[in-house]
């Protein structure tokens, strides 16, 4: 099921005494006077990367507009038609709340809510967080634009080969979804460009993931994909399986995997909010979408995990300890 | 207070038009000083503005040369570390809007490049101009300088991903240029933004930038730039004023190109429009680039303080003042002191010529005595010139000598000094030359402003002719003006003498009473001046036949006396014998006639037995009645028998006559008129009331007949107040019936009547009774009488005078020895003595008499009346002399209708 959360979330409290009242009709008041943002999230509050995205967007937008939030929850409910019947309440809720601007964040929401029924439309739409290219949504429209989520995938696969010189072969291990299946597409083009064997492994629980990783010592390294989609999921529970047989490096794209990875160069999902604010703010102020040409993310940070690279006996440069971020 | 004269007002005009100009000029320096505040604060401002813009673009330019330097250090520089860097940059330099990173695409290296980009998460990349579409694609070129890293990357700027710089040939030269020098250049920002200036620093391959233009033109990979935003850039500047204007220019071979341009904001303020733009152009050299800074500010009235304004003006006026308050007390005091010494010389002058035109001598010496000055006058009395007389003691120029005795008078300074630094006095001066001359000296003590003596003054006049006057009146007043023999009054004062001694010492004396014989009849046959001069012969051979102490005297008439001190009788006699001997053989002349004359001579010797003066003097009169009783031309001896025969037979017959007349009226007035003179005069005509006896046949006796006996036997005083009481009983009448009749009557009271006690009361008594108007009554007075007895006259005087009674001096000039006591006398005319008048056509001294009587009286406000007028010549000489009043027989003979008021009377007669 959906959820709506709203900046005025707090009206729900209707037994305020009346002076709470006068303050939040003013706040009402007030809010109204702003123009109208909707967040439209594919996933739900409290994945890390919408956590992310929204706190980048409420950020950017705090004060300079009235936000709605709508998560469309498509991590925990993958089927397909409630990911349609989420975009159908999605587009309810746009026509019944009129808002000015729809900040879209991340691929469910681009595939089921804008590309059917927003094409070109009236309503300016800004994605965010859409996995590497958008050319399957056929974007940009006259009324779209966006920042696409790209990973740092070539340096992190260039300084997984810094480390183990002779890689030839790599494996992927992520989640059965399709992000994740267009995540490791990405990753195996540039693997490949590297020369390297990239064989991916999708799963759908905790178990068949570390059974994956147990395979997975068999390879040179592995990259580690989201966990978004892998049930049962619990860091402390993965990280107790894999410390005692971590003898290959594992690297990740994503910061909350990083409890489970030795090294990461991750993305940040808050530039996916700032900048869709950012476009956002420019449209209320009169630029048409389509003159904002779509971008990608350039923003992402490097973590090392020492307890699993000392558990590995990994031993890393001194460059590359300076200058990554101690993962605890 | 002392004004300042006419010569000062164009001081006083040039003053206020210079401090009109003072206060423009004050106002103007106060704005000008405003002004120059508010310019020499724009300039430092200005230093500032250029120090501040300066240390930034030097920030920027290291900011990209570190840019640079990080490119060429590492072999590839990441998207993440050059957001890295630009989130530095940005945090160090808040007007850094964005770090651009440009790649040299070949034509060849384009579609590989853009699909890089697109694959890179920039799914519409295309390297495109400024007139296309990010989104259109770009015509063939031979190179482009491709945008293709924006950090910090924003909406805004998100277009211009793609942008080739080699498309706009502005910022292809300055890339170029930035390429071929390996420096950094500055260009307009174009498309990305019009408030923004990009700074370009090309990079190249290797890790060294190439040490040739050439080398780096070929080894040339991209550039980097800062787009700057320009009103961050100068944001903190522009609002320390917001009415600065700022202006970038980059500065190149080309000329100057604008980066930014903020003028000040328009002002349509009058005042600020009036007042002057400050600009400062500055010029900022940076190694292979330069831009000009242009700072401009537009001044408005916070420039102006008109408080300080007023302070200035204030105290530059107050300063003005002050200069001109000096410069006008100066001129003041200089115009006091040329006015001081104007009027100090022209006191001067006045002084000198004052001096040089008094009568008075005028001397001045120094404390010792030494003249240092003599004025003409002083010249011409001492008979010393001047310059001859300086330097020299005043006791060589003259000396002083008391007019009484001779002696030395005291040195006149040394006087001036003991009587209190003035002092006066009558003294007699001996020249040097030994002439003298009698002056009164005043001699005055000078002293300097400390009370110092530093000299004298000596004010001499000469008296000369003033004491000469006074002794010719005192002789008058003593002698007999026609014989120049005393007169009786003088011959009874020294009489009194002898008397006196005889009584007192025993001495035997003696005195002879002469009378001559016959002398009526030549009177008047030949005339009075016949008359006149058988006196002068007479008496002038009486005179040589006496002894040389005794004293011969004219007692009146054909009357004379001879003082005979220490002198018997016998030896008396002798003389007498001796005198009647010489007139009887004596033959007088008069033109062709020729007369003897012989004398009646009375003698009484004076001696302790003798008694008193009237009983000598009427014991030589009885005498001499006596030898004219026994037939003229003999000596007769007073005896006591003789006396009493004689005094019966002459006085008591008068006595006996006149007393019979005052108690029966035998008596009547007759008047004579006195005319004013002057003409045109409103002076009332006068007239003097004269008492005539009527005898037993009804003639008129003259009053010389009585009068004489009246004296001698004190009847005056009866006669006078008969005649008083008839002039009143007639004149009230005569006013009564003629109101207008102003006429002023003059009525005669005798020396013994102004003695009597009882006269004033018996005056007031018959006024009273008679309704009297007492202005138009005036009482004629002898001189001598008032003298003799002073006191008492002016007593009577004041008193008839309170009541409006006039009084006239009468024969005034005859017996005055000084003009001192007229100033006491209440006296309201002055009645010139016929002696005067009669000759002044011949007389000088009698003319100048007169006139001296004439001036003295107009000076105590008197008027004058001249008698015995009996021509028409001495009339018109006394009426030019100023003579109020005319008397005599050539006018007016006295007659009897004088209470007549036929208008007749009041008529004055053509001969005046």
């Amino acid at each position: 099921m959906s959820k709506l959360n709203t900046a005025t979330g707090g009206l729900g409290g209707l037994a305020l005494a009346a002076g709470s009242l006068i303050l939040m009709l003013s706040a009402v008041t007030q809010a109204s006077a702003l123009p109208k943002c909707l967040f439209v999230s594919s996933y739900h509050q409290g994945y890390a990367w919408s956590d992310g995205v929204e706190r980048g967007l409420r950020q950017t937008l705090d004060g300079k507009c009235e936000i709605q939030q709508f998560d469309m929850d498509t991590k925990r409910r993958k089927e397909q038609s409630d990911k349609e019947r989420a975009a159908l309440e999605a587009k309810e809720f746009i026509q019944r709340w009129q808002p000015d601007v729809v900040i879209a964040a991340d691929d469910n929401a681009a595939r089921h809510l804008i590309q059917p029924f927003y094409k070109d439309a009236e309503l300016p739409f800004v994605f965010c967080g859409v996995n590497w290219t958008v050319a399957e949504y056929g974007f940009p429209y006259s009324n779209v634009t966006g920042m696409v989520e790209v990973a740092p995938v070539k340096a992190m696969i260039q300084e997984a080969i810094a480390l183990v010189p002779r890689a030839a072969r790599v494996m992927y291990l992520g989640a059965d979804t399709a992000t994740e299946k267009k995540n490791a597409a990405r990753i195996q083009r540039a693997a490949k460009q590297q020369g390297l064997i990239f064989e991916p492994q999708f799963v759908t629980s905790l178990d068949d993931w570390v059974a994956a990783y147990q395979d997975g010592q068999g390879y040179d390294f592995i990259i580690v994909g989201s966990n978004a989609g892998v049930e049962g999921w619990d860091n402390t529970q993965v990280f107790k399986a894999i410390e005692p047989i971590s003898r290959r490096l594992t690297v990740t794209n994503h910061e909350w995997m990083m409890p489970v990875s030795m090294l990461g160069m991750t993305k940040v999902p808050e530039e996916q909010g700032e900048w869709a604010g950012q476009v956002a703010l420019q449209i209320l102020d009169g630029t048409k979408p389509g003159s904002i040409p779509v971008v990608a993310n350039r923003k992402w940070e490097l973590f090392i995990n020492p307890r699993l690279t000392q558990a590995a006996a990994l031993k890393l440069p001194d460059q590359l300890l300076s200058k990554g971020k101690v993962f605890r | 207070m002392q004004r300042i004269s006419s010569s000062s007002r164009p001081w006083r005009i040039g003053a206020g038009v210079l401090g009109v100009l003072v206060l423009l000029a004050a106002t103007g320096l106060s704005l000008h000083a405003d002004l120059r505040r508010a310019s020499d604060g724009f300039v430092d401002l200005s230093g500032e503005i250029e120090t501040l813009v300066t240390r930034r673009l030097d920030n920027l330019h290291a900011a990209l040369r570190s840019l640079s330097g990080m490119h060429h250090a590492m072999t590839h520089l990441s998207q993440q570390e050059l957001s890295a860097f630009a989130q530095d940059i940005e945090r160090s330099y808040p007007y850094v809007r964005a770090i651009l990173h440009m790649r040299l695409v070949g034509p060849d290296q384009r579609s590989d490049f853009e699909l890089d980009m697109r694959d890179a998460g920039y799914p519409t990349f295309r390297i495109h101009n400024a007139e296309q579409a990010a989104t259109e694609h770009l015509g063939k070129r031979a190179q482009h300088m491709a945008l293709a890293v924006i950090e910090p990357l924003d909406p805004s700027l998100a277009r211009a991903m793609g942008y080739d710089f080699y498309s706009d040939p502005s910022l292809r030269s300055t890339i170029e240029r930035a390429v071929r020098s390996g420096e950094v250049t500055a260009a307009p920002s174009g498309l990305l933004g019009q408030d923004s200036f990009l700074l370009f620093k090309a990079v190249y391959k290797g890790f060294f930038v190439p040490s040739t233009a050439r080398e780096r033109n070929a080894q040339v990979q991209g550039a980097y730039a800062l787009l700057v935003d320009a009103p961050a850039f100068f944001g903190d500047i522009l609002r320390g004023s917001s009415r600065l204007g700022l202006q970038l220019h980059r500065r190149d071979d080309d000329g100057t190109t604008p980066l930014f341009v903020s003028p000040p904001p328009p002002s349509f303020d009058r005042l600020t429009q009036l007042l002057p733009k400050l600009r400062e152009d500055k010029t900022i050299a940076l190694p292979a680039s330069s831009f000009q800074l242009t700072i401009e500010h537009t001044q408005d009235a916070s420039v102006l303080h008109p408080v300080r304004w007023i302070w200035e003006v204030t105290t530059f006026m107050g300063l003005y003042l002050a200069l001109v308050l000096l410069v006008f007390t100066r001129l003041r005091a200089a115009e006091a002191a040329r006015e001081a010494k104007e009027q100090l010389f022209q006191e001067k002058e006045r002084a000198e010529v004052t001096l040089q035109s008094i009568g008075e001598a005028v001397i001045t010496t120094d404390p010792t005595g030494v003249v240092d000055f003599m004025n003409p006058a002083a010249e011409q009395l001492t008979g010393w010139r001047a310059d001859l007389a300086y330097h020299r003691h005043l006791n060589e120029i003259f000396s002083l000598v008391s007019e009484s005795d001779g002696s030395a008078l005291p040195d006149p300074i040394a006087r001036a000094l003991r009587d209190h630094d003035e002092s006066e006095a009558s003294a007699i001066m001996i020249r040097s030359d030994r002439a003298t001359v009698a002056v009164i000296e005043n001699a005055a003590a000078i002293r300097d402003s400390g009370g110092s003596f530093t000299g004298a003054a000596l004010i001499i006049r000469d008296v000369s002719r003033e004491r000469n006057l006074m002794r010719e009146m005192a002789f008058q007043a003593t002698h007999d003006s026609l014989t120049r023999l005393i007169n009786r009054r003088q011959f009874e004062r020294e009489l009194t003498a002898v008397v006196d001694d005889a009584q007192n010492t025993g001495g035997q004396h003696a005195l002879m009473y002469i009378d001559l014989d016959q002398f009526k009849a030549i009177n008047d046959t030949c005339g009075h001046i016949a008359g006149d001069q058988l006196l002068k012969q007479v008496s002038g051979h009486l005179g040589e036949n006496i002894r040389r102490h005794d004293r011969l005297a004219r007692l009146g008439g054909d009357e004379f006396g001879v003082l005979l001190r220490d002198c018997t009788l016998d030896k008396a006699l002798e003389v007498a014998e001796a005198l009647r001997q010489e007139i009887k053989d004596l033959r007088l002349h008069w033109e062709d006639r020729s007369f003897r004359i012989s004398l009646s001579i009375g003698v009484v010797a004076i001696t302790r037995e003798s008694g008193n003066l009237d009983e000598i003097l009427s014991a030589a009169d009885a005498a001499c009645y006596a030898a004219k009783d026994q037939g003229r031309n003999r000596v007769h001896v007073y005896q006591p028998n003789d006396d009493l025969l004689a005094q019966r037979s002459t006085d008591m017959q008068w006595l006996h006559k006149l007393r019979e007349a005052i108690d029966n009226d035998h008596l009547t007035l007759h008047g004579q008129t006195i005319y004013p003179l002057q003409h045109g005069s409103s002076m009332p005509t006068m007239c003097e009331l004269l008492v005539r006896m009527l005898d037993s046949d009804g003639r008129l006796v003259p009053p010389m007949t009585f009068i004489p006996a009246a004296e001698r036997f004190n009847l005056m005083f009866d006669l006078d107040l008969w005649v008083v009481g008839a002039a009143f009983k007639q004149l009230g009448r005569l006013w009564s019936a003629k109101p207008d009749d102003h006429r002023i009557f003059t009525i005669n009271l005798s020396g013994q009547t102004l003695d009597h006690p009882d006269l004033a009361a018996a005056i007031r008594e018959l006024e009273l009774k008679h309704c009297i108007d007492p202005r138009r009554i005036c009482f004629e007075i002898t001189e001598t009488s008032v003298i003799a007895n002073l006191d008492r006259a002016l007593r009577l005087m004041e008193e008839l005078r309170q009541r409006g009674f006039l009084f006239a001096l009468d024969d005034f000039g005859t017996g005055l020895s000084s003009f001192a006591y007229l100033k006491k006398l209440p006296v309201q005319y002055l009645k010139i003595d016929g002696e005067f008048v009669r000759d002044i056509l011949q007389d000088p001294v009698d003319k100048a008499m007169v006139d001296t009587i004439k001036r003295i009286g107009g000076v105590l406000g008197m008027r004058t009346i001249a008698e015995a007028i009996e021509d028409t010549e001495t009339c018109r000489l006394l009426t030019a002399m100023g003579i109020d009043y005319g008397q005599g027989y050539h006018l007016s003979r006295p007659a009897a209708d004088i209470f007549d008021p036929a208008p007749t009377l009041l008529r004055v007669p053509s001969k005046v």
